[in-house]
């Protein structure tokens, strides 16, 4: 039960954050949050499809299908971070915040909770098995949500021009894990040079303490990434950030 | 550049990629999956050497390959095959588990 305690909990928290970071930068802006809880629909769907469909994605492209679809919905959720980021800058381009929140979400949900589904899927031969997994994932479905809510009333009850500056902070870092993250796959099938890890901070933040995982939920923390991860890292955290930095005038009296 | 001239460069080109391909042939290793256990438990490969695992499961239910120091994650479907590649590494060992079977499907990948 504690390993599927655990195991829940993580997809459920990476899932959160982005939601709750998502529909805090909504409030901050004065914008409709509606978009991301139909993307959470959208993404629970989505989530059943790939894990009915897991199959045949394994074997698409001579077994490299998780990893392309993985880079696939990674990717989308960066465009469409960046493209929040661009909606939050200017009053001319708010719309675009609205939808691109609601796909970020839809995405987002269909990674975590198809892994959750694949993984339940396992555990359902017999009502003594499933059990003990049901029980321990809404008991790490209700820390998740509590931790996520946590991040929202943290970034919200701030002053407006610094809760601003900090949600905007934390969807480019969320973007540029997703980057890393993907990179990371394009390795794991053979799609970019394989390189050696750069770094090694394992022994400051090892990855499989709590507090790394949170870390890496939170802004993709790794304690190994390779040189490309890093540079693809970098690039779109300032791409997104950057976005969001071309301020029109009547934004500075916010 | 003569026609004649064109294909001997064409054939030369052709033959170093030949050989190019063989030379850098990546080194596969088999893992396999039976009970929610690996097998072998430890499994050697070279050092900053990129590697080929190809990881069969005969159990009927899916199990994911995932390592945190190889920052590698895969499902392998219920008696179904996957392949992921992983390295160059320094040498050290890389402990990877079953992430849906965390308590008994334990392994390490130790470069030397």
């Amino acid at each position: 039960m504690l390993s599927a305690l655990i195991i829940i909990l993580r997809e459920v928290l990476e899932a959160g954050l982005i939601i709750s970071a998502l529909l805090a930068a909504a409030h901050i802006n004065a914008v409709k949050g509606i978009g991301v809880v139909a993307g959470i629909l959208l993404g629970l769907a989505g989530a059943t499809g790939i894990a009915a469909a897991m199959e045949a994605i394994s074997n698409l492209a001579g077994g490299i299908g998780q990893e392309l679809l993985s880079v696939l919905l990674d990717s989308i959720i960066i465009v469409l971070l960046a493209c929040h980021s661009a909606g939050s800058a200017t009053a001319r381009w708010r719309h675009l915040m609205g939808w691109s929140a609601a796909g970020a979400v839809a995405c987002a949900v269909a990674r975590e909770f198809s892994e959750i589904a694949l993984y339940a899927s396992g555990f359902s031969v017999s009502f003594s098995v499933f059990m003990p997994v049901l029980i321990g994932g809404v008991i790490g479905t209700g820390i998740g949500v509590s931790i996520a809510a946590l991040l929202y009333y943290l970034l919200i009850y701030q002053p407006p021009q610094r809760a601003l500056r900090v949600t905007s902070i934390l969807l480019a870092l969320l973007a540029a894990g997703m980057a890393a993250e993907a990179i990371g796959f394009l390795e794991q099938a053979d799609l970019t040079p394989a390189q050696r890890p750069y770094w090694n901070t394992s022994r400051w933040v090892a990855e499989n303490s709590p507090y790394g995982q949170l870390l890496h939920a939170l802004i993709g923390y790794e304690a190994t990434p390779t040189p490309l991860q890093i540079g693809a890292y970098v690039a779109v955290f300032g791409l997104v950030i950057g976005l969001g930095a071309l301020r029109r005038p009547e934004r500075s009296t916010a | 550049m003569t026609r004649h001239r064109a294909w001997r460069h064409l054939w030369f080109c052709v033959a170093l990629l030949i050989s190019g391909m063989t030379i850098a042939a990546t080194p596969e290793y088999r893992l396999e999956i039976r009970d929610h256990l690996f097998f072998p438990t430890r499994l050697t490969i070279p050092r900053d050497t990129k590697v080929k695992l190809v990881v069969i499961n005969h159990d009927a239910t899916p199990e994911e390959f995932e390592s945190y120091e190889l920052n590698r994650e895969k499902v392998i479907m219920g008696k179904g095959t996957a392949i992921l590649f992983i390295g160059p590494l320094p040498p050290g060992e890389y402990p990877f588990f079953g992430e849906y079977h965390p308590k008994t499907a334990l392994g390490t990948v130790v470069v030397e």
